[in-house]
């Protein structure tokens, strides 16, 4: 027979009941929480991956919930904690009841900066790398030029493009733009270099226009490297966006965290990371997704 | 006026400074619906003589003409096949025919695709419509190469060791496909066919051309009659004597040195 009780499943009932017991301290509503637990339960126990080794659902299942298991614990039940410095969880997850506007705001304008930037750097920086790793003598100026610019970490430049640009929002596409802009670029120009020889000949028997030979030939070829590049833009251009929002927003979830931190409000500070996280792996989640519908094909 | 005609021509390489002669004034005619195999050791310069007659290599001097006219670049009087990565890898078996279609015919997209697919037919391919080139066998592969080089209808077929990655069996399948689709059309194509496998070349060819480094060694005329039958072939003692020939020269290049470090 299977086993029914597994090692989440325990730690499940630990947690609800834990969550349930009359507490020590004057405790906020549990139901935030409790509901984000139920969620998770259902989701690791009927929900993704069923067709993955069991053993890997359980394992991941059980750290999540030992730990949030500890946090409740020594939170509301032993009041082991910094008062003002550690919420307990309950706190942290009314905060996605109570200003779920404030943050799905702050969603919306992060991700309309983000995706302006990043599609921005992305669209510039494929199709320059393009053509200039084409053409054997824009590569000799634009790839040392650019090698040379790109060592400078975004990051640096964020006070003061915040400072020079006219909006708030052109500084921080810019910003975003910088991040990801010359790793895309150089690496294009090095997946163009290194396409095989054997298919550029076999496209140009086929007496390829220039354009068509690079944008039906050397950039589908391409693709997938840049698909799998993605993933780390991603999460390199929501860094910088973040902490620019952090230097000189009025909006946005950078601008959530380090405001509610400036008010000494740690449940919202916690609950502003925990949600920029959650955005990020949906993000990648979309990114791989994409990978299986473009990448079909493979050396 | 032959298909290709070649005069004095020399390839020359240039790496790192110092020059490499890979054809030093070859001078060579094929005639209008002939079947040319260019035979020889590796590092002969035959690659190199097919890659000057499709337009990928410049002649360093002498001249090439191609139905009278000087060659200039790749044309669309020619078509090629090449051993590897002759296939786009994320286009279909009927993208990669139709892709090659579209650059040199106009007309509506549905009669391009149709006459792709006719052409995917004739070389056995009817059902692998929608395969991806990784989802096909090696000879599969060939297979589309060949009816995309053949629905481009070109003048002459450039073929560069088309079938010299295949195992034996498959092989000669795709010679007798090559040779029945050839025969096949009433204005028969100029094929020039880069091999290093002496029965390939004697099944195949009109005329074949021995190449040692650099130079045409030697011309053998092999006049076994068309359409080919294969065991008729292999019973006629001329094959077996053509063949001893081929084989000598090979031998004799490499124990004269004539092929430099490629001897072993």
């Amino acid at each position: 027979m299977k086993k029914i009780i597994n090692l989440p499943t325990l730690l499940f009932i630990i947690l609800v009941g834990s969550i349930l017991w009359p507490s020590l301290i004057n405790k906020s509503a549990p139901w935030a929480f409790l509901t984000l637990v139920v969620a998770l339960y259902v989701i690791f126990q009927f929900g993704i991956h069923r067709d993955k080794d069991p053993r890997a659902r359980i394992d991941s299942a059980s750290i999540l919930f030992i730990v949030l298991l500890i946090w409740e614990i020594l939170a509301t039940k032993l009041n082991f904690r910094n008062q003002v410095l550690v919420p307990t969880p309950e706190e942290v997850f009314n905060v996605f009841i109570d200003s779920r506007l404030l943050m799905w705001k702050g969603f919306a304008r992060s991700m309309s900066l983000l995706l302006a930037g990043f599609s921005l750097a992305l669209g510039l920086g494929i199709t320059g790398g393009l053509m200039v790793g084409w053409n054997p003598r824009l590569r000799q100026v634009f790839f040392p030029l650019t090698k040379a610019l790109s060592t400078v970490p975004a990051l640096v430049y964020i006070p003061y493009v915040v400072a020079i640009m006219p909006t708030f929002a052109s500084a921080s596409i810019f910003v975003v733009f910088c991040g990801i802009f010359f790793s895309t670029f150089m690496n294009q120009i090095n997946y163009v270099v290194a396409i095989d020889r054997r298919l550029i000949d076999s496209a140009k028997v086929l007496n390829l226009k220039t354009s068509t030979m690079l944008f039906k030939v050397v950039l589908p070829f391409t693709l997938p490297r840049n698909i799998d590049l993605l993933a780390v833009s991603l999460s390199i251009s929501f860094m910088t966006l973040t902490a620019a929002e952090m230097i000189g927003a009025n909006a946005g979830l950078g601008y959530f965290v380090r405001k509610f931190c400036d008010y000494a409000d740690y449940a919202r500070v916690i609950a502003g990371i925990i949600f920029i996280g959650i955005i990020v792996s949906f993000l990648n989640l979309g990114i791989d997704l994409l990978r299986k519908k473009v990448v079909k094909w493979h050396y | 006026m032959p298909a290709i005609e070649i005069r004095g021509l020399t390839v020359k390489f240039k790496q790192d400074g110092s020059s490499f002669t890979a054809i030093d004034n070859l001078d060579l005619r094929i005639g209008r619906g002939e079947f040319v195999c260019i035979i020889g050791p590796s590092g002969c310069g035959k690659s190199t003589l097919l890659s000057v007659l499709a337009g990928l290599k410049e002649a360093s001097s002498g001249e090439v003409l191609i139905n009278g006219k000087p060659l200039t670049g790749t044309g669309t009087d020619r078509a090629v096949v090449f051993q590897h990565y002759s296939l786009f890898p994320w286009m279909s078996a009927r993208k990669n025919v139709l892709f090659a279609l579209e650059q040199v015919r106009s007309g509506a997209k549905k009669e391009l695709a149709h006459v792709a697919d006719a052409w995917l037919k004739r070389v056995g391919l009817g059902s692998f419509l929608d395969k991806l080139p990784a989802e096909l066998s090696g000879g599969m592969q060939q297979r589309v190469a060949i009816a995309r080089a053949l629905a481009l209808d070109p003048d002459i077929l450039l073929m560069d060791e088309p079938f010299g990655a295949l195992d034996a069996k498959t092989r000669m399948s795709l010679q007798e496909m090559l040779l029945k689709l050839w025969v096949a059309d009433d204005q028969r194509k100029t094929i020039v066919f880069v091999t290093h496998d002496i029965e390939e070349a004697l099944v195949l060819a009109d005329r074949i051309i021995f190449m040692t480094p650099k130079h045409i060694h030697k011309e053998i005329a092999v006049n076994f009659s068309r359409p080919r039958d294969k065991s008729a072939i292999f019973a006629d003692e001329e094959y077996y004597k053509m063949r001893l020939e081929l084989l000598e020269l090979f031998d004799y290049g490499a124990a004269a040195g004539a092929y430099g470090d490629f001897s072993i």
